[in-house]
């Protein structure tokens, strides 16, 4: 049995080792702390995962329910999985591009990792709500504080605005599903969810929507994407692309199909229609750019959209096949805007026009790139193949119009092509005649992340069968 | 078991890139992986012999319904799986001679791998296997054209091949999708026996769907385009996918799936498209200069008389022709590389100037377009009574026109490259001779196959007038050629002849494409653009509020008199709003 | 026993202290020292007995559910706040201690006061002492400010009294057991005009505008208590008035109170996003905070009052821990919100409590600002008011903005990071640190009040 909170302990511990690094400044850096944390963790999760997870609960204040209660719920494995393993991948581009202040990012970088995994086994919404938003705040001072000199401040505050919205939404959600069971356990609320009037059900969904909506996020509510995206730092960008925007799947999952399901069911055709929209909408608009981080972050939000689809859907073979997405998102993108990040630094642009003939000089770092492009095209044996036919197989039962979406599959072909084409072949620039390969430690973390593409893509029944309760 | 005979080539793929040597190594790795998977092909070919055997293993299965993968040994699958790996091993021999020295460490990966997708294809009795297959060749498809990335051309052809190829994966994606959704299963034997439980509009859909997959893979009307620019690659891919192989998976998934397309009533489609298909293939092979490229074209047709047969529901001459064209068309592929090889060039002019000939280079080019131009007593013309057994009198008339144009194109190669007075032949390796000469002695004598074949599939053939009017002009194709190429009388009439052909179909579809192609882009940049002002309207909205924030400042600016007017206007309202609601 | 209250511990401290000094400038001995000890000693006495046996509760003056809590807080905080004022080196006259005291004592007072008379003389108190703390440090424009202050007091003391003798002349009691709402036309006037009156105490929108000026005017740590304790103060007479002594029929008095509620929340929230001082910035958020807890007031039922007392405590924490650490800034001349050079100097636990302030401001987890106002969208939502939770969220987002835009333009967080410089620190200073921890883990620790 391991208890959830050593999840959370461990890198609590952490923070408060990088705290009181100033007693031992040079005996250890505050990437080792944060690397042998993530380890322990995950160590942690595979112990967990053989011998199962011991719940934890507290009670804070009896009169507004605050417990600090951890508990596994129906969908946490597959999302705690990617919690705890993504982050140990984007640590290594966060040592390679952070250089000042390292301990307070470092802190910063626990409290988003440890965030993200509370949200994901807090079966209070509170504490729920809590972690989820000091993983926004984090985010924000990351994006602000370490992300570009220029812009970075005004993309963190567009961040924070809208999805602080989102989070009122939220709160205003599980305002209201206390308000008529008395409790904010998740448990106790699903329950008694049948005390709640027909009308606060549908008001509650449609808040609930618009925090999905601005998380994932969802066309018309994604204008922070591009620049919090654009002007994090590489790290940053993969904390909001890979862990952040699952939060709005997760939460989707969980209270949309979890609490919701009737109204989800009901709205199930514009919502359906809403994402297709959003995917053919924005692979349009990848289309259109000529940088590849921009274009990057365009493309994880189709994905994204296809998550929507499915969960749209209600169907619990999309359901599971979002969440095999998510979790394969999470590695494909984290792996691409790590070679778009070491792209930049090593050519001094993300402009695809002037790059080309890279593969020549950097045969390895191509092999990448090609597949964690392949990856999301969603060629089968790699991770997002299973996922996306199970959306599709799901939605399609309920709804013919998802299958619309396959579309923006032809598009987004269009557009990932031409980043081989226009980065990696063609003749090389003089410019670049001096490139080397990546380096050991490069290798070894993206050899890291296209394993898991790999092994998800493969045998996609490790996670399908920790569903069973959908 | 029938995985036995993917495995050794999966093992290569994977091996050869951990290999250091990569010169002689890697090559002897994937022709042995190949051999190996031969052996075992004709194995299993005896020992489910007339026997239809399902192999099936579950992927992965959630909420009660199960994706599984299915092998299926029967006398077409572990034919095609015969024909797949033989040409693999002829065509790994000339990659021998053709690729001395791998630069990039991918080549002989690619093409074991792309093998192992072709065996596992022809193999899938699961329409998901299949797809998975489908995807795999058309992947390395794109990294085999794309070997050589540093040149513009093959950087362009290679992105051009596999967007246009996956218009049809995804259609073929979207058509497991619905069958899926239909009969709860993937498996191509059930749902062969269940088409008549299924709804219509079903079986219209993803007919039409896997049809749309078929003609794109297969380069037909009117997706032919691809191809022609593949010939970028190198010579060994054009001759293994883009010629013998991969791109008659499109033509052997539409006989797999033949009852459901009967049933969605789109034969008469497919054998119009067919057609057309045919004449613009020929029609703009008469003017290419590219040898490869007459090839593609002729590749084009030849997968056309394939759909052809298929609409016309004759599957077994479907297969057969499938069969006779992958030699033969493997066996002229290579020697345009062995040409290219020793010439450097696969200009047709630009070769002609070098005065070729020998008999080991003449005789097997002459078999090949003979072949081509299905001419007694090579096996094509014995192909070619299967393939038309089902046809109309309508179909029997155009094959007939069609017949003379193939030849005439076809011996317009050999008769512009070829001279008898020749000085000049082809190096004389091994790795080059033994495939031309064993492929060639196939093509000349296979005929006979015609005649045992039905014991493996059933197959109807008979010579009947028509065939004898198809060889007539088929005989004046080629003297017709002769005319022109080889003694080159009436050159004003093939100029305008190349003109009309260039402005009959090629250069307007080609402008359509590029046409569309740069809408999307167009489109895209202007969806990028809107997208951007559209999340800076939102901030602007957020701005606005400052605008109306400095407004307000105005209001207060520390003066007393504003601040005890606010104060009596407050007053005054809440005291009126209090009285009015009270009253 | 009965007479163990704060209220009587305050009232005696009071008086000792005015007898001490006089007694000690007869002696013609300094020990003002000593005189602080002792009125920090009284605090601490008070709230001892304020956890211990409750309030005061005599013919005018009754204990009701929650004074004992409000009380406390009051208390807690004014102590922190007096410990930090007189933690500067500054020679602090007797005067400070007495007024300070009294402020404190009327604050207190007005929490359980049960007539309308001593809640009018409770809030003259409160105010009367704190004209005199503004005036007290004669820095910069003080004197304009408590010139200000003093006159919108007199204002709204006139004001509120002439509400007060129109409900009185409608309902002939002041006594909030009798009193009771009568439909006759001067009563209802006087209802409104006590609104008006109360709303300059606790600065809502239009009766606001003293308060920018006269915080800016005064000595940051001195507006540390009259933005949270005495505004403290003026929300909790509104509440004694308008939710126990008049349960007017809620159509009217929630309309008003909402629609103030709303003006004082958006307007402040625009006015803050705009100014260029740190200090108007505050005192705007301030305003706003009024605003907040005013929505939960609007309510009227005994889950927005149980709502907006919390959420009061939970302002004025955070409201004092931000001005007393902006008082550190001050101390480096730190004025507008652009000035990062200067921000280097400040210390960095002063730097993290401003920050953790302005989080619990800004309502975000997990301290209790977001708790308070959890409760009061529970409120509103319980009352049907969804509407007007939506309206708040996008008032809500447009603080968000503003109090991060200080926390970025002034680079609080930069400063929190990059604490290279090694200034020696005074033990003057380390108190002042340490109570802005203490105050900082109330922000906490405090959701076990919720």
């Amino acid at each position: 049995m391991v208890n959830l909170t050593l999840l959370l302990i461990v890198p609590a511990l952490g923070i408060l080792l990088i705290i009181l690094r100033r007693f031992y400044e040079k005996f250890v850096s505050p990437e080792i702390i944060v690397f042998s944390v993530m380890v322990l963790n995950a160590i942690l999760f595979g112990l967990g995962l053989v011998f199962g997870f011991g719940n934890f609960s507290v009670n804070i204040n009896s009169s507004i329910s605050l417990a600090f209660s951890l508990q596994e719920n129906f969908i946490t494995i597959p999302f705690l999985f990617l919690a705890t393993v993504v982050p140990l991948a984007i640590l290594l581009f966060a040592v390679k591009e952070i250089k000042e202040s390292k301990d307070i990012f470092y802190i910063f970088y626990l409290l988003v990792y440890l965030s993200v995994i509370s949200v994901f086994i807090s079966s209070n919404l509170l504490i729920f709500f809590v972690f989820w938003e000091v993983a926004v705040l984090s985010l924000f001072f990351i994006t602000g504080l370490w992300g570009d000199k220029k812009k970075g401040k005004k993309a963190a505050m567009k961040f924070l605005v809208f999805t602080q919205f989102g989070s009122l939404t939220l709160l205003a959600v599980f305002i209201l599903l206390f308000l008529y069971t008395g409790s904010f356990n998740f448990s106790v609320i699903a329950s008694k969810m049948s005390l709640l009037p027909s009308y606060i059900e549908y008001i509650a969904f449609f808040l609930l929507l618009i925090t999905v909506m601005i998380k994932m996020p969802i066309f018309p509510l994604h204008g922070w994407l591009l620049d919090s995206y654009y002007y994090s730092p590489s790290s940053g960008t993969m904390f909001l692309s890979s862990m952040l925007s699952k939060l709005g799947g997760f939460a989707f999952i969980l209270f949309g199909f979890g609490l919701f399901r009737n109204v989800l069911i009901a709205f199930r055709l514009p919502l359906i229609s809403l994402g297709v929209f959003t995917a053919v909408y924005i692979a349009f608009t990848a289309s259109g750019q000529k940088d590849l981080k921009k274009l990057l972050s365009y493309s994880s939000m189709f994905y994204m959209a296809l998550i929507f689809i499915g969960v749209s859907s209600g169907v619990n073979t999309a359901i599971a096949g979002s969440i095999l997405l998510m979790v394969s998102h999470a590695f494909i993108i984290t792996l691409l805007f790590g070679v778009s990040y070491i792209l930049l630094k090593r050519t001094g642009t993300n402009e695809m026009e002037s790059m080309g003939g890279i593969m020549s000089k950097m045969p390895i770092l191509s092999f990448f790139l090609v597949f964690g492009i392949f990856a999301s095209l969603g060629i089968p044996g790699l991770s997002n193949f299973p996922g996306e036919l199970l959306i599709f197989i799901g939605s399609y039962s309920v709804a013919g119009i998802s299958l619309i979406a396959i579309f923006g599959i032809m598009l987004s072909t269009n557009y990932y092509l031409r980043v081989i084409k226009q980065s990696l072949f063609g003749q090389l620039k003089k410019t670049f005649a001096s490139l080397k390969d990546i380096s050991r430690a490069e290798v070894i973390t993206m050899g890291f992340l296209s394993f898991f593409i790999l092994l998800i893509g493969l045998f996609p029944s490790l996670l399908l069968n920790t569903l069973g309760g959908l | 078991m029938l995985y036995l005979i993917l495995i050794p080539l999966l093992i290569s793929a994977i091996l050869i890139p951990l290999l250091k040597e990569r010169k002689r190594l890697s090559w002897l790795v994937a022709l042995s992986a190949t051999l190996v998977s031969f052996l075992l092909s004709i194995f299993f070919f005896i020992l489910y012999f007339n026997k239809n055997v399902i192999e099936s293993y579950n992927w992965f299965s959630f909420g009660g319904l199960s994706f599984s993968l299915s092998f299926i040994g029967n006398n077409l699958t572990i034919f095609m799986a015969l024909l797949v790996s033989f040409i693999s091993i002829m065509v790994l021999l000339f990659a021998g001679a053709y690729i001395k020295k791998e630069k990039q460490a991918r080549f002989y990966s690619e093409m074991s791998f792309f093998i192992f997708s072709m065996l596992g294809l022809v193999l899938s009795n699961s329409l998901l296997l299949f797809f998975i297959f489908w995807e795999f060749v058309g992947i390395t498809s794109y990294l085999l054209i794309g070997f050589w990335y540093d040149r513009e051309g093959p950087a362009v052809s290679s992105k051009k091949a596999l967007l246009i190829t996956r218009v049809g994966d995804l259609s073929f994606l979207t058509a497991i999708i619905i069958i899926f959704s239909s009969i709860k299963t993937f498996s191509i034997s059930t749902l062969l026996v269940s088409i008549y439980s299924m709804p219509t509009t079903v079986i219209i859909l993803t007919g039409s769907l896997f049809t749309i997959a078929a003609l794109s893979k297969a380069a037909q009307f009117p997706f032919y385009t691809w191809l022609i620019d593949a010939m970028e690659g190198p010579t060994p891919v054009s001759s293994l996918l883009h010629s013998a192989t991969m791109v008659a998976a499109g033509a052997y998934l539409l006989v797999r799936l033949l009852p459901l397309i009967s049933a969605a009533g789109l034969q008469n489609l497919i054998v119009i498209l067919g057609f057309v298909t045919a004449f613009i293939g020929a029609l703009l092979g008469l003017r290419e200069r590219h040898l490869k490229k007459i090839l593609a074209y002729s590749t084009i047709e030849s997968l056309a008389f394939m759909f052809i047969a298929i609409g016309t529901l004759n599957a077994g001459g479907a297969i057969f022709y499938l069969f006779t064209h992958a030699v033969f068309k493997s066996m002229l592929f290579v020697i345009s590389g062995a040409l290219a090889l020793t010439f450097g060039t696969y200009d047709l002019y630009e070769l002609s100037k070098n005065k070729l000939g020998g008999i080991w280079l003449t005789i097997p080019s002459f078999i090949g377009f003979a072949s081509i131009s299905a001419i007694p007593p090579f096996m094509s013309f014995f192909a070619h009574s299967a393939l038309t057994y089902n046809f109309n009198i309508f179909e029997n008339i155009a094959f007939i026109f069609v017949a003379f144009l193939t030849a005439l194109f076809s011996f317009r190669a050999f008769f512009v490259i070829f001279r008898i007075k020749a000085t000049k032949g082809i190096k004389k390796e091994f790795n080059l001779l033994f495939p031309i000469i064993l492929l060639s002695i196939i093509s000349t004598i296979g005929g006979i196959f015609l005649f045992f074949f039905k014991d493996i599939i059933t197959i109807e053939y008979s010579f009947d007038i028509f065939s004898f009017i198809a060889l007539a002009s088929t005989l004046f194709g080629v003297f017709v050629s002769y005319e022109f190429f080889y003694l080159k009388k009436g050159q004003s009439f093939v100029s305008k002849m190349n003109s009309l052909g260039s402005k009959l179909a090629n250069y307007r579809y080609e402008k359509f494409i590029i046409a569309v192609g740069n809408a999307i882009s167009d489109l895209g940049f202007y969806f990028g653009k809107f997208d951007f002002m559209f999340s800076n309207a939102m901030s602007r909205a957020a701005e606005s509020t400052f605008v109306l924030s400095s407004k307000t400042r105005e209001i207060e600016n520390g003066d007393s008199f504003r601040y005890i007017t606010a104060v009596i206007i407050g007053l005054t309202v809440i005291i009126l709003v209090a009285v009015v609601f009270v009253w | 026993m009965e007479y163990l209250n704060p209220q009587y511990v305050l009232f005696a401290g009071i008086l000792a202290i005015i007898l001490l000094d006089f007694l000690r400038h007869s002696a013609k001995s300094d020990k003002k020292a000593f005189l602080h000890y002792l009125t920090a000693a009284v605090f601490g006495l008070a709230f001892i007995f304020d956890i211990l046996y409750g309030n005061m509760d005599i013919s005018l003056f009754s204990e009701v559910s929650y004074s004992q809590f409000v009380v406390g807080f009051m208390l807690f905080i004014s102590f922190f706040v007096y410990l930090f004022i007189i933690s500067d080196k500054n020679d602090h006259s007797i005067a400070l201690d007495i007024s300070y005291l009294s402020a404190v004592l009327g604050s207190t007072l007005v929490v359980i006061s049960s007539n309308l008379i001593s809640l009018f003389l409770s809030i003259e108190l409160l105010s009367i002492a704190s004209y005199a703390l503004v005036y007290m440090y004669k820095s910069g424009n003080a004197l304009e400010g408590a010139v200000k202050y003093l006159s919108t007091g007199i204002i709204s003391m006139v004001i509120l009294i002439f509400g007060i003798s129109l409900i009185y002349a409608g309902a002939g009691t002041l006594s909030f057991s009798s009193l009771h709402v009568i439909s006759y036309l001067p009563f209802i006037a006087g209802v409104a005009i006590v609104i008006a009156g109360l709303g300059f105490k606790s600065t809502l929108v239009p009766f606001h505008m003293w308060a920018p000026d006269t915080y800016e005017a005064s000595k940051s740590s001195v507006t540390a208590f009259i933005s949270s304790v005495s505004k403290a103060a003026g929300l909790i007479a509104m509440i004694r008035i308008f939710f126990f002594a008049l349960p007017v029929s809620s159509a009217f008095v929630t309309v008003l109170f909402l629609s103030i509620a709303l003006i004082t929340i958006f307007l402040s929230a625009f006015l803050a996003s705009v100014q260029d001082r740190i200090k108007r910035i505050l005192a705007y958020s301030s305003i706003s905070q009024a605003g907040f807890a005013f929505i939960s007031i609007a309510v009227l039922t005994t889950r927005g009052i149980n709502a907006a007392i919390f959420y009061i405590f939970a302002f004025a924490v955070a409201d004092a821990i931000v001005f007393l650490a902006y008082d550190m800034f001050e101390n480096k001349k730190i004025i507008y919100k652009k000035q990062s050079n200067s921000i280097t100097q400040v210390s960095r636990i002063s730097a993290i409590a401003f920050f953790i302030g302005i989080l619990s401001l800004a309502g975000f987890p997990p301290t209790i600002g977001f708790f308070g106002k959890l409760l009061i969208f529970y409120a509103l939502f319980s009352s049907g008011y969804f509407l007007v939770v939506i309206l708040t969220f996008f008032a809500l987002l447009v603080s968000t903005f503003y109090y991060f835009n200080i926390l970025s333009e002034m680079h609080v967080v930069d400063k929190i990071i990059k604490n290279k410089n090694k200034i020696k620190i005074k033990t003057e200073q380390r108190i002042k640190e340490t109570i802005l921890i203490i105050l900082t883990l109330a922000l906490f620790v405090g959701v076990i009040f919720a």
